[in-house]
């Protein structure tokens, strides 16, 4: 029973210590003027994290039979607002691959990616901040000589984009 | 020796024709047995008491779709002669500007709600509602950004008192 008084007690006594935030107060015996700090919270108001970006990437290019005169490119783009000292990195999975005729999986058509950012050396963006779309192009290149030993056809392959929030110069 | 006990006695016959301030109206067994006398209060700007109670601080929740602002309201209590009054009023420092480190980026906050007002007499608690507030949080690297704004007490005693 003493033991449980004492805890209890004890209890009582470290929460009669706890102390709540005090406002500052002037009176007539202070000083006549306090200044205190305005912050920002890096939440909005729903608690959610304020920071946000946007990428945006074609869902297709399309690329006519034997190239574009001025080149074929994926193009894409991103805007942000990230936390002070972060930027975005975007990569691709390949810089080279080979596309697969719809009707002959056998047929392929070989490409590379010019300017491909890849994981090794990912592309960056070097701020936070972009309030305006930033555009950058990846180059897609077939050569006459592929275009030549390739039935005519639809051929595909995928390119898939990795984006991620990175400190700047980690 | 006689000259010490004639000083003593002299001391002590004026002392004893020492007399206290009477009542106006001394109640006698001539006169009516009772009488009402006033009590009454002085009381000066000396006794003025004043607490203006302020924030610890603001927070302003980011909002990247437009503006957002914190509470800043103060409280009055105070207990004033009449005549006496306080005045206060809260403004942003240095324009309201906002800085962080590690970035060039600034915000500004304005204060609604913090023009000099008046309390008089007696106030408990009163509260007085100011709001902190950043138009907008384009273009700025999300971070804690820290500004200061100040609440400036001015207390006018009553005139002569």
């Amino acid at each position: 029973m003493k033991k449980v008084l004492s805890v209890v007690l004890a209890l009582t006594l470290a929460l009669l210590a706890c102390v709540p935030a005090f406002a500052a107060t002037i009176t007539e015996d202070t000083e006549d003027s306090a200044t205190i700090n305005v912050y920002t919270d890096t939440k909005n108001a729903e608690g959610e994290d304020a920071d946000w970006f946007i990428v945006t990437i074609p869902a297709e290019v399309p690329i006519p039979w034997g190239g574009t005169e001025a080149g074929d490119y994926i193009e894409w783009s991103y805007t942000s607002q990230l936390k002070i000292g972060e930027q975005l990195e975007v990569f691709v999975d390949k810089a080279a691959g080979s596309l697969v005729a719809a009707e002959d999986p056998s047929k392929t058509l070989a490409y590379t990616l010019t300017d491909a950012p890849l994981a090794a050396a990912p592309y960056e963006s070097g701020a936070p901040v972009f309030t305006t779309a930033q555009t950058e192009k990846i180059g897609i290149e077939i050569t006459d000589e592929a275009w030549g030993a390739a039935p005519v056809g639809v051929y595909t392959d995928t390119v898939t984009f990795t984006v991620s929030v990175q400190p700047i110069g980690a | 020796m006689k000259k010490v006990l004639a000083v003593a006695l002299a001391v002590v016959m004026m002392l004893s024709v020492s007399v206290m301030a009477f009542a106006a109206n001394p109640i006698t067994n001539d006169s009516e047995q009772t009488e009402t006398i006033n009590v009454v209060t002085s009381a000066s700007a000396a006794n003025d008491k004043y607490t203006v109670s302020v924030p610890a601080s603001v927070t302003i929740p980011w909002n990247n779709d437009g503006s957002s602002n914190g509470t800043a309201d103060y409280q009055v209590t105070c207990n004033l002669v009449e005549g006496s009054k306080v005045t206060v009023s809260a403004a942003a420092d240095n324009g309201g500007e906002m800085t962080s480190t590690d970035t060039a980026d600034t915000l500004t906050f304005a204060v609604s709600g913090g023009e000099a007002a008046e309390f008089a007499g007696m106030q408990n608690n009163k509260n007085t509602a100011v709001d902190a507030t950043i138009n907008s949080f384009a273009g700025v690297a999300v971070g804690a950004y820290t500004g200061t704004m100040t609440y400036t007490v001015v207390y006018t005693p009553a005139t002569g008192a």
